[in-house]
């Protein structure tokens, strides 16, 4: 069990390894990604402490945009493909799953049946420490949601989600003033 | 009544990627596979913004069908509207 444990770890380093090689992407300590052949940063990404992600066993691309953050704890489960656009926040704990167990096949079961429903996150959204962007959830760019908040279905550009089920709430409307966002030259080179 | 079934044909249709003519007032998660758990509460979320409206207990009770969903959404727009 003990030499299961420690290749287990060393493959993970390894590939850990590999994609800090291959992207332009800070790995702070602690960060663990798996099936890093589905996964891709942009440039000047950067997944902070105890970061947990999951790419796709099934051919599906897992993507970071520039200057996009994964922050502590924060976890992204790929199976179903997930895209975060450029400078966008998953924030501390926020979870982005794009697979879901399917609760009319058994449960009891080593190998339960797995759903998948591909995410979409677009530029510039925040995502609240805590939040859950549940599996076929689209966010338009500029989108912000609530620290703890639930995300299911498709939110146009701006919206402003708090709540389980998360939907728009116009006490954040308050606080934002949608303003375009500043392209530099990453950005420009990559169009 | 005939324009909120047709919007809500049209949210349903959207949500579970079917057909719109493919729901009838028995559509419901026994017979479209894809209405899960999960696609419910998308479903919940989209009706809601579709037609400006709050799902109650009650409501959520209904929506077990696209003719329970119907009943409950004309009866909230109904009341939104009085």
């Amino acid at each position: 069990m003990i030499g299961k444990n420690v290749r287990h770890r060393l493959r993970l380093a390894w590939q850990t390894l590999q994609v800090a090689a291959r992207f332009d992407v800070l790995l702070e300590s602690g960060v663990t990604l798996k099936y890093v052949d589905s996964l891709e940063f942009g440039e000047h990404t950067t997944v902070q402490s105890g970061a947990y992600i999951y790419g796709s066993r099934s051919g599906r691309r897992v993507r970071f945009g520039h200057h996009s953050v994964v922050a502590a704890g924060a976890m992204v489960l790929g199976e179903g493909g997930v895209t975060v656009g450029d400078y966008t926040h998953v924030g501390p704990h926020a979870v982005v799953t794009s697979q879901y167990g399917d609760s009319t096949e058994e449960m009891v079961t080593a190998s339960p049946k797995l759903r998948t429903e591909p995410v979409k996150i677009g530029r510039g959204v925040w995502i609240g420490s805590g939040a859950v962007v549940m599996p076929g959830a689209e966010l338009g760019d500029r989108c912000v949601v609530a620290p703890g908040s639930v995300v299911y279905g498709r939110w146009p550009e701006g919206s402003k989600l708090a709540g389980n089920p998360a939907r728009r709430t116009k006490a954040l409307e308050t606080f934002s003033q949608p303003k375009p966002i500043e392209e530099d030259q990453t950005t420009r080179a990559r169009a | 009544m005939n324009r909120i079934e047709d919007r809500l044909r049209r949210v349903l249709a959207d949500v579970l990627d079917v057909a719109p003519s493919s729901i009838g007032d028995d559509a419901s998660p026994a017979t479209i596979d894809r209405w899960d758990s999960l696609r419910h509460m998308s479903l919940l979320v989209a009706i809601e913004e579709e037609f400006g409206i709050t799902l109650d207990d009650a409501a959520l009770d209904e929506l077990t069908s696209f003719a329970g969903a119907r009943d409950a959404v004309s009866r909230m727009a109904a009341r939104d509207a009085a």
